[in-house]
């Protein structure tokens, strides 16, 4: 299970450096749980065949992250922006709670940074290959 | 045949699937007969959420779980 997530992700990130072909079983497989005898009939190749091309893609998608490392650095910053995140929903449940002025001042501030975060996370999306 | 399988929605990076019952002459095209349920890995634990019953039902009726499905089912104890 965490191999069929990750190679989703790796599709996701480095696709493009796959052939036409490649990219349209990878995605068969991955993105729509369909089976190599499934993929064969659709693209009109041997079980055989698709089970090939699965493999070399999947070669090359790991070769890839092994020198880039991408998506290894894209998890971790959105592990730390998920961090900051739920330290914020705790601060502004907080802020409410004790009704502080200086807390809920804050805590006003919390829905633009909230946007500003997601923000980022789409920017870093787009860094890391669109 | 009938075939359970994950089907994958979300954005890019940002994988999210839905369990999905779908007729396997239709593969590709997104029809499906009923979602049973979804899977989220991208939380720690992955969440997973299943209709026990409507799994069960179709399992009875002779669906087929792909590889991936079968582990969530084992991992939620319907299989």
């Amino acid at each position: 299970m965490e191999k069929f997530e990750k190679m989703a992700l790796l599709l996701d990130m480095y696709g493009e450096l796959l052939t036409q072909k490649q990219r349209n079983v990878m995605d068969q497989y991955y993105n729509f749980d369909l089976s190599l005898q499934e993929i064969a009939e659709n693209v009109g190749i041997s079980k055989q065949g698709v089970h090939d091309l699965i493999r070399r893609a999947e070669n090359l998608l790991l070769r890839t992250e092994n020198k880039l490392g991408f998506l290894k650095r894209l998890l971790r910053i959105q592990a730390e922006l998920k961090t900051i995140k739920c330290m914020l929903e705790l601060y502004n449940q907080e802020s409410i709670h004790q009704a502080d002025q200086k807390c809920i001042n804050i805590g006003q501030s919390h829905d633009k940074l909230l946007a500003c975060l997601d923000k980022l996370d789409n920017l870093i999306n787009i860094c890391m290959g669109g | 045949m009938v075939k359970i399988r994950l089907k994958r929605m979300g954005a890019k990076k940002n994988p999210f699937y839905r369990l999905v019952v779908a007729d396997s002459r239709y593969p590709r095209d997104g029809r499906f007969l009923e979602e049973i349920g979804y899977y989220n890995p991208t939380t720690n634990p992955a969440e997973i959420k299943i209709d026990v019953e409507k799994a069960k039902d179709w399992l009875r009726k002779g669906a087929q779980p792909t590889d991936t499905v079968r582990v969530l089912l084992k991992k939620n104890g319907i299989l």
